[in-house]
């Protein structure tokens, strides 16, 4: 390996869960999610030069993945390799626990209701980034990402309730 | 499930991935290969299909373009000429448009707008793509119909051609106002999209 290699090898190792929340958070089937990890981790490998240290490493991850989650549309492998990632996060039988799992799958019914926008916003609120990073990051500014926030949490209250009343 | 909830199962399960680690050194620099990512868009395969398909029906109009003997036919037939070859490369562009967007420089709000302004001019032009089928339903049959059977539909109108328009028509206008509504409402899904980014 190259030490451009051996030091992004590195860098995906320490950040493979991000991505992988990235990912789970824009898609809905295993297939889907497969495609899009791979392209964040090319679009990553192919930026990697690009990167400087003027930022974290964890804001640049977020930005490239965050750009490559929004801008994918459905993609058909034609042809080539494709690398099987296939339950290799959560689903390992030594990390499985099955009310996690439940309650996993409930957050991401609750991110699956939101728009893109809100999507990208509640992922870094979820990973417990301040309002001043998730500006950094979306580009909206702090106080816009807290009127987000209180839209999004009213949002999610009012589904609730519905859902109770029902 | 309330956010609070959310997030305790959020860091549970941030937890569990960070105490995983998978992905093998040769796993991630298999990622890393052009090979992987020899995928092309479903959008962009079906697109350039038909633009193959209106350059080949444009070059066949072209190379017998001498045999539309009158003024009428030959404006018809450019007219369809020129639809076949503009409009597939209109829509090839902004469908490359929607692939080119910066992901390192760009914010990811400064992203969803460059992809969204995109993606609705390219509805637009799917939109417009349906309208104008209609009229180059008019254009095409006297032009095919002076090229495949020698012809002039202006001035001898045969049923034969009557019921194939009909049919065409038939077949046209159901799948028209299909693909009308449903570019319109993911018009309206980006316009909405756009409204919330700039509020």
């Amino acid at each position: 390996m190259t030490e451009k290699e051996i030091a992004f090898v590195k860098v995906i190792q320490d950040s493979e869960g991000i991505i992988y929340k990235i990912a789970r958070t824009y898609t809905k089937t295993d297939d889907d999610r497969n495609d899009l990890y791979q392209e964040i981790v090319y679009q990553l490998w192919k930026s990697f030069h690009t990167f400087k240290g003027n930022s974290q490493i964890s804001t640049w991850i977020y930005r490239v993945a965050l750009n490559t989650s929004i801008s994918q549309w459905r993609k058909e492998k034609k042809h080539g390799q494709k690398v099987d990632l296939n339950n290799l996060f959560l689903k390992q039988p030594e990390a499985y626990n099955a009310e996690l799992d439940h309650r996993m799958t409930m957050v991401y019914a609750q991110i699956d209701q939101l728009n893109k926008i809100e999507k990208g916003i509640i992922l870094m609120l979820l990973e417990g980034k301040k309002y001043e990073e998730i500006a950094e990051i979306t580009g909206f500014s702090a106080s816009n990402v807290g009127t987000r926030i209180s839209r999004i949490k009213a949002k999610m209250k009012e589904r609730i309730e519905k859902k109770t009343t029902l | 499930m309330n956010l609070e909830e959310m997030q305790a199962a959020w860091q549970e399960m941030t937890e569990k991935l960070d105490a995983q680690n998978h992905l093998t050194n040769s796993l991630i620099l298999d990622m890393t290969h052009e090979k992987i990512r020899n995928k092309i868009s479903r959008i962009a395969r079906y697109e350039s299909i038909g633009a193959v398909a209106c350059f080949i029906g444009a070059t066949f109009v072209l190379l017998n373009i001498a045999k539309l003997d009158t003024w009428y036919l030959l404006g018809c037939g450019i007219l369809v000429a020129l639809y076949f070859i503009v409009l597939p490369l209109i829509v090839l562009r902004s469908i490359g448009k929607m692939r080119n967007i910066d992901l390192v420089n760009n914010t990811y709000r400064e992203s969803l707008l460059e992809f969204t302004h995109r993606r609705k001019r390219f509805l637009s032009f799917q939109r417009f793509g349906i309208i104008a089928n209609f009229f180059l339903m008019i254009l095409i049959l006297p032009v095919f119909g002076k090229l495949i059977n020698g012809k002039d539909l202006f001035v001898n109108q045969s049923s034969e051609w009557l019921w194939f328009s009909c049919i065409m028509l038939l077949v046209l206008i159901p799948f028209s106002i299909w693909g009308y509504r449903k570019y319109s409402r993911m018009t309206a899904s980006a316009e909405y999209l756009l409204r919330d980014l700039d509020s």
